[in-house]
């Protein structure tokens, strides 16, 4: 019998193939991976950035869900370049799936490149995608528990979007509740509380997608 | 739920270092499992056991290790170890206290990951 040290993470190659993709993408245009449950937001925190920053920036957008076209279909009709990917059960997007999905954009005069990830707070949490930064959506609706239950995702967020803050008035949550959740987990990632229905809070997202563009761009 | 992903992970990379290493059979996998990655051990085990088949990690006993992420001060960069089980790693981050340079700002760092960190061959 031998012994054969290895000591190598498994997902290399995911984080390989994820490398590239940081490769293949301009290094001007920012690349956002969103992460939530489903039903959080994801689609219409997307469908109300591009509508809101027409004219301003260009966008391009990579959806993933196991099955449907329906939120690639919602997010054509603000005219954005949209790719599907289907995962036909996966639960998570990985990396070779976004650079197949490159393959399909024109990516040339793109400012920022968003992936909706499979809903899921778990799974998408270990797959580099090549993002620049992941963003976790949690909404008033699901309880202002998760982060303690799903801290990988709160953990690895740069930006935490809290949505459905509209709906406070008729929920027994709070959105200081929520807020003091996260922070026992991460104290250092900006919160932003906001409602994708009225709009209500969205230009401080707003502000934080600018800023985010604008850092990476510094480091070019 | 993605440990369908990891463990098709663990015996591609498995199978590759035995191929490297010319070994006709692997028989057991030493690994490492990040608290964070929420990773269902009995559920590697299940597809392992499906997916090894014909291979030469057929068979093979997988050993599991559990790891929890630590605290890492963001002012001085000092790392401490949090307490085990799930529950209370959490339950001891919130109550770190003030650290050795005289700031209360931790960050967890780690916890996140499969490693295969050894395996045993014929």
């Amino acid at each position: 019998m031998k012994r054969i040290p290895i000591v190598t993470n498994v997902l290399e190659s995911n984080q390989s193939v994820a490398n590239d993709v940081r490769r293949a993408i301009r290094p001007v245009t920012l690349v956002l991976n969103l992460l939530s449950s489903p039903g959080a937001g994801k689609t219409s925190l997307i469908e109300r950035t591009v509508a809101a920053l027409e004219g301003e920036l260009q966008f391009a957008v990579i959806e993933g869900d196991l099955t449907t076209t329906l939120d690639a279909e919602r997010v054509a009709q603000h005219d954005v370049p949209v790719v599907q990917i289907n995962t036909a059960g996966g639960c998570h997007l990985e990396a070779r799936q976004v650079m197949a999905a490159l393959q399909q954009l024109a990516m040339k005069d793109v400012d920022v490149l968003i992936v909706e990830n499979v809903g899921n707070l778990v799974c998408p949490v270990e797959f580099d995608l090549g993002e620049d930064a992941k963003i976790v959506i949690t909404s008033l609706t699901e309880g202002d528990d998760k982060p303690l239950k799903y801290p990988g995702a709160f953990v690895a967020a740069q930006a935490i979007v809290v949505n459905k803050i509209d709906l406070e008035p008729y929920l027994p949550v709070s959105i200081e509740k929520l807020r003091a959740a996260i922070a026992t987990i991460n104290r250092h990632t900006p919160v932003i509380a906001l409602s994708c229905t009225t709009g209500t809070g969205f230009g401080a997202w707003l502000d934080w997608v600018r800023a985010a563009l604008r850092a990476k761009r510094a480091r070019v | 739920m993605h440990e369908f992903a990891i463990t098709q992970a663990i015996l591609d990379t498995a199978l590759h270092h035995a191929e490297q290493a010319q070994v006709t059979r692997v028989r057991a996998l030493y690994l490492r499992l990040g608290e964070l990655s929420g990773l269902a051990q009995d559920s590697i085990q299940y597809y392992f056991e499906l997916i090894s088949q014909g291979t030469r990690a057929e068979g093979a006993e997988l050993h599991f290790e559990r790891f929890p992420p630590r605290a890492r001060c963001r002012v001085c960069g000092t790392t401490r170890d949090l307490a085990f089980s799930p529950n209370e790693w959490l339950r001891a981050f919130a109550k770190l206290g003030t650290c050795a340079c005289g700031k209360n700002d931790y960050e967890l760092d780690g916890g996140t990951g499969c490693f295969l960190d050894e395996m045993e061959t014929e």
